[in-house]
């Protein structure tokens, strides 16, 4: 019976910190005439630890999942996912919106990715 | 029976000298596969088309988390039955966003239906499930009798 090892309680998870699970979350990416709009999934993920950068035409979005419990030690998701968009946008527009689980950002076309309608005068 | 020893170290009893107790070498291996059969056999956690989940056993309760994006109070139906949990979501994939046309549409909403057992009987009534930003927590209050219990020892 020496042999037999004995597993050590793993209950309190107090002292030990949560993992972090990586995750790409999926996202869509739309657009109109005046702005792009992407949507990730993001569940569980507390509004103060989304982070959305611009980089040029590339949106960087980072969030993390909060704690169910304090005392829970489940695994937590980090998601992380870079999105390139096709036109160049005006990085100050950029506005984030957490709703169900679901990120919502809203970011204008710069104006010289717009399209135009250019009037044509007749003489 | 073999002990959680020998069935981690399956060899040891086989390929070790015969003893007179362990009997022949066929009957040992006989033994040995029957054994990793009823590990297999053993009903253990069914998953069909699951969401991304975590169960865990808090001593008094089991603790699920469950991933939702995007889905609604309405759409979610959970249900116990004996020790048996499902859950289903409908959800319809959405049109695009009014005066929005797709780029790049990578998001799966497919409903959800799935159902797995529970190791311990339950106590339904004391079930509680919240839904927030998408994530769904469930506790389930063990039933009386799958709860631990202290014994308390007494000096004979």
């Amino acid at each position: 019976m020496s042999e037999l090892q004995i597993e050590k309680p793993t209950a309190n998870g107090a002292a030990k910190a949560a993992p972090r699970w990586r995750v790409t979350p999926d996202a869509d990416v739309y657009e109109n005439e005046v702005e792009y709009l992407v949507q990730l999934d993001v569940p569980g993920a507390s509004a103060e630890s989304i982070n959305v950068q611009v980089l040029g035409t590339e949106l960087r979005i980072r969030a993390e999942q909060a704690p169910a419990d304090a005392d829970t030690p489940v695994t937590l998701a980090a998601f992380e996912r870079q999105v390139i968009l096709p036109g160049e946008i005006d990085a100050d527009s950029a506005a984030a919106q957490l709703k169900n689980g679901v990120l919502e950002i809203r970011v204008s076309k710069s104006a010289s990715s717009r399209r135009v309608k250019i009037p044509v005068s007749v003489n | 029976m073999l002990s959680r020893y020998d069935v981690l170290n399956p060899l040891v009893p086989v390929w070790g000298f015969p003893t007179s107790s362990g009997g022949s070498l066929h009957t040992m291996l006989n033994r040995l596969f029957q054994d990793v059969e009823t590990v297999f056999e053993r009903p253990a956690v069914r998953r069909t088309a699951g969401p991304r989940a975590q169960l865990r056993d808090t001593g008094d309760a089991i603790t699920m988390l469950a991933d939702l994006p995007g889905f609604r109070l309405e759409d979610i139906e959970l249900n116990i039955e004996n020790t048996t949990v499902t859950l289903k979501a409908a959800a319809p994939q959405p049109a695009a966003p009014e005066g929005f046309k797709v780029l790049v549409r990578e998001r799966v909403r497919a409903g959800v239906d799935w159902s797995f057992e529970l190791p311990y009987p339950v106590d339904v009534a004391g079930a509680s499930a919240v839904l927030e930003q998408g994530r769904l927590k469930v506790t389930l209050p063990k039933a009386p009798e799958a709860k631990p219990r202290n014994i308390p020892v007494k000096a004979g």
